[in-house]
């Protein structure tokens, strides 16, 4: 069926087509030779043909003992190995530096910073690999620190960087790491995203920590500047990948530290008013620390946060306090989802339906005016109406008849 | 539907004075009963337990026969009709190894995108009802994450699709560590599905997953189904590039089954005129389903499924009686999803009676059981139409099928010859799985997937193992190298570039880059469909009509940089069609030969003896530049032409492979258009290229549309009259290099079917009635002027008998 294949002639008219068509910024390379020593890398020590590595100190105050609860992945509180209360000193703080940002077993680690405490130091370690075949011993120097025993820190790396290293052993047939490992992007999301309007470690980074880089890179840039490298030897921004991934590290342990102390002392806490204090209280109650996760909603509520008083209304209401349930019903200011409470209790603690119905009417008011612009509570607009309508519907049935 | 009743309506239906006259031939194809085999003795007692639990105490022969023929390790492609049992041929021998072998896997191909519910439903009885532990999962585009984790580390059996294999799982392998390391058995079914472009790229994933294999250690065992094609065990080997063992005996029963050949009366039988296949078809299934046999029509293009479905909607109009309860929906692609969903799921509940399908239905999506298939014009392969006709007929009741023969040559050409039809061998799949756009593309997926190696070969066995591939390897990856896409160092070849190479190669297309289509009516904003962008530019031009669901749009804006296109609902009478010019340039000539009594093939280019042939003939590749100029509105039902609009949109190049007919020096050809003028010339080349660009596809297993035309008087490159035919796809798919094979068989069909065609001359059925000018004169000849009709013929034998 096949004709006598005539690809390879086939291909190489391809290859000149599209070699006249353009003149191909790779079409001149440069010449091999030894390996190339670029002046970024000149303080660096050179482990082989392919992989240096340098280390860096940035000082760091860190409580002396972690309690890793607070960072454990959802469902994973109770686990050993997260049981604490951790030193400071176990933790391994870790970033790569990849060829792409969608992953796949096409995608390479060339960076690694990893950061351990040491007293009132971060000692960062950082590994660089300067070309493909030195991925073996890339992977070797980095998974080294992966001591036994140690936690990883970092900042999104379930998602991303840890199933590409994992991925980089399989490819390269080496055992791949299994440490605990706690994610500060989950927990980092429920204290600051809110007040900071996203949660990337660069914008906590400036918001929360108020450092200010001076050079540096975004991060889609990276992978171009690593290939453009390889391709021309050309460093003029690989510097400022090198210091990027390391900035990166030492925020991530500022962070972790950060928020440690948050946790720690929730009503003396530092870290000013970026806070989503509703968030807190929530995570404080979930983590079995009652007394002080309300008192974090009480400061929220007060503060204005309606999310706040409904969520201690409710908490309330099932522990039977009620004189607190009606200081929350004071304080709760207008909005849709305060008109419903106000009306629940309206109904059901106080029996007065016309104020209720009042409540009601309200909130269909603010659901008119604002329904479209926002999902409440991830829920359909014509939904929540039908409710409303429905409780209105009730409410004036209990006043006809008069129960 | 009882057999008495069913053969009652039918006899009724085909007796009606409006039918009758027209029904040119009825094949009863006769009931069969079943050749058994007994269960092999080597089956876990478990597995057993499950199939008696389900009623089988013993086999069909074929199912037997793949069964030994795997478990011995033997690559196995079976030929199996509809119905005839055939997940079993393949679940029997893997679930029976996967019960022996704790870390076995296997992996279930199928071409469709997205699986329906009713099909995971039936592959979820693969496990025999659940009683057996075997786990199995679903991995396609629609599957949610959690089961994907689940597919990946648990599952024994994971039923997916080429483009998921392509795009999601082998970029993403290491992650598939537990998978691969085990598997033993890929099941590809409707394997028939996989030819032309869709299976060379498949052809080409095939040789990543074997690569990838290899890296865990697994060479797995080929498993593949087929419907009826003339070649399964060579398709089978040049898609796996392995000896594969064929089964093709059918130990199944079936039930009777009646096709009945229907000529549209003749309109005008001067000009050769029929009533149209597409209104004849609608008015036959709209006397079936009045009948209440449930029934499926289908049509060549989503238009006509569009029109069609309209049309019967209407004829059933009536308020009164809610449409007779009869609901009838288009099914087509470039439908949702969900829209799709719904309708499959009408079909099965009964909500919906009739259906009017692209080839979409083709494949095995299951729809219950209807009755009738009506084939509205020859799909274009024989194979096609079996499996069309396939769609209706369950076991042990009569089923029909109707094919209403359009004016095209083929169609009129088949319902004449209903004996070459019933008797001839089904045509050849054919792939090209070295299409260098192809085999270059996945040379980058691959360089992703696993740096390669020096002197790494990607595919190539048998003859082509050995230093050839490598060298293909090696130029493909200096191409990529010249590109920046992989870096060439210590000895290997590494992907060098940000992102997916998966993620922009599509198995479906030409290109990536679809066109979405959305609705702007009412000033909302919502995405109705998408279309790839070369069919975009002849399709959705500015003004153009396009019709969605039974809707019709009027394109406000297509707009190729962004990639959308803008239309608006509105009612019109009219449809409209583009007017395409096309320009070649012959790139090289890379082999070439003389059709003669002994031709000899592949001829080399230099030394073809031309002299005393019938014509000769050259392959190459050629730069093909097509320019939509301008549309024709058409009303609908008469389709009567009521004026053109202007059309503005870039012109499109590819380079793709042709076959060059040359008539040139002595050739019998030549001498066939000796002592014509220029204007009969092109009338003749015209014609007589009309008519074999429309037979050819018979021959070739494709779609006309797949093959594209044209003819030159005073041809600049070869310098005689010349007919082009060229493969429609970027790179070619093998087509015009199958069409050199079988240059025997198209001319005498093409003379055969000009010598019986009834018309004065030249017709739609036959030669077409519009000449166009050669390149020069302000205009061509019309129907009537000369005997076109006759000239063409005596150009012909004076070729297919010389």
């Amino acid at each position: 069926m096949r004709v006598a294949s005539n690809l390879k002639s086939r291909l190489s008219r391809l290859r000149e087509m599209k070699a006249g068509a353009e003149d191909h910024p790779f079409k001149t390379r440069p010449s091999a030779g030894g390996p190339r020593l670029p002046t970024c890398l000149a303080s660096w020590e050179r482990l082989d043909d392919f992989v240096y590595t340098r280390r860096l100190v940035f000082p760091c105050a860190f409580p002396a003992l972690v309690d890793p609860r607070p960072f454990a992945p959802r469902g994973m509180e109770d686990h050993e190995a997260y049981a604490g209360p951790l030193e400071k000193g176990k933790l391994l703080f870790f970033d790569l530096e990849t060829t792409g940002l969608s992953g796949g077993s096409g995608t390479v680690a060339f960076l690694a910073a990893l950061g351990r405490i040491e007293g009132e130091i971060l000692a960062l370690e950082q590994v660089f690999l300067s070309d493909y075949p030195g991925e073996g011993m890339f992977l070797e120097t980095v998974l080294r620190r992966f001591l036994p025993g140690l936690v990883l820190v970092s900042y999104n790396g379930r998602a991303f960087d840890m199933p590409l290293l994992r991925t980089r052993c399989v490819m390269n047939r080496m055992a791949s790491p299994a440490l605990p490992h706690l994610d500060l992007l989950h927990c980092a999301r429920r204290l600051w995203r809110r007040n900071s309007g996203g949660a990337s470690l660069g914008l906590l980074e400036a918001t929360v920590l108020g450092k200010e880089r001076g050079e540096d890179v975004p991060g889609a840039r990276i992978p171009a500047i690593w290939f453009d490298f390889l391709r021309t030897g050309g460093t003029g921004e690989l510097g400022a990948v090198l210091s990027h991934n390391a900035e990166d590290v030492a925020s991530l342990a500022a962070l972790f530290a950060l928020a440690q102390r948050i946790f720690d002392q929730p009503l003396h806490r530092p870290g000013g008013s970026g806070i989503d204090l509703l968030s807190l209280g929530r995570s404080l109650i979930a983590a079995g620390r009652a007394g002080e996760g309300e008192a974090v909603l009480e400061e929220a509520a007060l503060g204005g946060d309606d999310g706040a008083a409904i969520r201690l209304s409710r908490r309330y209401a099932k522990a039977g306090r009620l004189a607190d349930r009606k200081r929350m019903m004071g304080i709760l200011g207008d909005g849709l989802a305060s008109e419903i409470e106000k009306a629940k209790y309206c109904e059901h603690q106080l029996r007065d339906y016309a104020q209720a119905l009042l409540c009601v009417e309200r909130a269909m008011v603010v659901l008119g005016r604002e329904g479209p612009l926002h999902l409440w509570r991830k829920r359909k607009p014509s939904d929540i109406a039908a409710e409303l309508e429905h409780r209105a519907l009730r409410l004036r049935r209990k006043m006809a008849s008069g129960t | 539907m009882t057999a008495a009743s069913a053969t009652r309506i039918l006899d009724e239906i085909l007796s009606r004075s409006d039918i009758a006259p027209h029904v040119s031939h009825v094949e009863i194809l006769p009931a069969m009963d079943a050749t058994w085999a007994s269960l092999p003795d080597d089956l876990d007692p478990k597995l057993l337990e499950a199939l008696s639990s389900k009623g089988y105490e013993r086999l069909y022969s074929h199912q037997r026969a793949a069964y030994d023929a795997v478990r011995a390790g033997k690559n196995t492609v079976i030929v199996t009709p509809t119905a005839s049992g055939k997940t079993l041929c393949y679940n029997l021998p893997v679930v029976q190894t996967l019960m022996e072998e704790p870390d076995a896997r296997a992996l279930y191909l199928f071409p469709t995108k997205a699986l329906s519910q009713d099909q995971q439903a039936e592959l979820n009885e693969v496990a025999l009802g659940g009683s057996l532990p075997i786990k199995i999962c679903t991995y396609d585009g629609d599957s949610p994450d959690s089961l994907r984790v689940a597919a990946r580390d648990t599952g024994r059996i994971v039923i997916s699709n080429p483009d998921m294999l392509h795009a999601g799982v082998l970029p993403n392998h290491a992650k598939w560590i537990r998978f691969f390391s085990g598997l033993r058995y890929v099941v590809i079914d409707e394997m028939h599905a996989y030819r032309g472009v869709f299976g060379s790229h498949v052809a080409d994933v095939l040789r990543r997953l074997k690569r990838i294999a290899a890296f865990y250690g697994a060479s797995p065992t080929f498993i593949l189904c087929s419907a009826t094609i003339g070649n399964p065990a060579e398709l089978a080997e040049a898609l796996i590039e392995e000896k594969v063992e064929a089964i093709t005996e059918n130990g199944s029963p079936r039930g009777e089954r009646r096709v009945v050949f229907y000529n549209p009366p003749l309109v005008d039988a001067v000009q050769g005129i029929r009533k149209s296949s597409a209104t004849e078809s609608e008015r036959i299934a709209l006397a079936l389903l009045r009948g209440g046999v449930k029934t499926i029509l289908f049509a060549r293009s989503r238009l006509k499924v569009e029109l069609i479905a309209s049309y019967i909607t209407d004829a059933l109009a009536n308020i009164y009686t809610d449409n007779s309860r009869i609901r009838v929906s288009p099914y087509r692609s470039g439908l949702l999803p969900s829209e799709r969903r719904a309708i499959e799921k009408g079909l099965r509940d009964g909500s919906i009676q009739g259906v009017v399908s692209t080839n979409a239905l083709e494949l095995g999506i299951d729809i219950g059981g209807l009755d009738a298939a009506v084939v509205a014009g020859f799909p274009g392969s024989f194979a096609s139409f079996w499996q069309q006709a396939g769609r209706a007929g369950r076991r042990g009741s009569l089923s029909v099928a109707f094919l209403v023969a359009s004016s095209a040559p083929l169609d009129q050409y088949i319902i004449a010859h209903p004996g070459y039809f019933f008797g001839r061998t089904p045509e050849r799949g054919r792939i090209d799985a070295d299409n260098p756009y192809i085999f270059t593309d996945h040379m980058k997926c691959a360089a992703f997937e696993l740096p390669f190696k020096e002197g790494e070969a990607f595919g190539g066995s048998g003859a082509l193992a050995g230093p050839e591939a490598a060298d293909n390897a090696l130029e493909a990856l200096s191409l990529l190298e010249d590109e920046g896409l992989v870096r060439r160092t210590g000895g290997r070849w590494f992907w060098s570039a940000d992102g997916y190479p998966s993620a922009s190669i599509s198995l479906r297309s030409a290109t990536a880059d679809n066109i979405v289509i959305i609705d702007q009516s009412g000033g909302g904003s919502r995405v109705i469909g998408e279309m790839d962008r070369p069919s975009a530019k002849e399709l959705i031009f500015d003004d153009a009509v396009y019709i969605h669901l039974g809707r019709q749009y009027i394109v406000r804006k297509l707009d190729l940089e962004n990639k959308t296109c803008l239309v608006e609902e509105r009612e019109v009478d009219f449809w409209t069609d583009s007017v395409v010019k096309t320009d070649l340039e012959v790139l090289t000539e890379d082999s070439a030969g003389s059709y003669d009594a002994e031709a000899s093939f592949p001829f080399p280019a230099t030394s073809a003896p031309w002299g005393r042939s019938r014509l000769r003939w050259v392959l190459g590749d050629v730069l093909v530049r097509t320019q939509v100029e301008k549309y024709k509105k058409l009303r609908f039902h008469t389709h009567e032409n009521i004026g053109y609009g202007e059309v503005h949109v870039p012109s499109e190049e590819m380079q793709t492979r042709y076959l060059a007919l040359v008539f040139e020096g002595k050739s019998a050809g030549s001498l066939g258009l000796e002592g014509l003028d220029e204007m009969q010339k092109a009338a003749v080349l015209s014609g007589a290229g009309r008519l074999l660009h429309d037979i050819a596809p018979a021959f070739l297993m494709c779609d006309p549309r797949d093959l594209g035309l044209a003819e030159r008087v005073r041809d600049t490159h070869f310098d005689a009259p010349t007919l082009y035919i060229f493969d429609r796809y970027p790179g070619g798919t093998g087509l015009a290099e199958g069409l050199a094979t079988l240059l025997e068989e198209v001319f005498g069909a093409a003379l055969e079917r000009l010598s019986s065609c009834p018309c004065a001359d030249g017709c739609p059925s036959c030669i077409g009635v519009d000449f166009p000018a050669p390149q020069g004169l302000s205009s061509g000849l019309g129907p009537g002027q000369t005997k076109v009709k006759g000239m063409v013929q005596s150009f012909l034998s004076a070729i297919a008998k010389a």
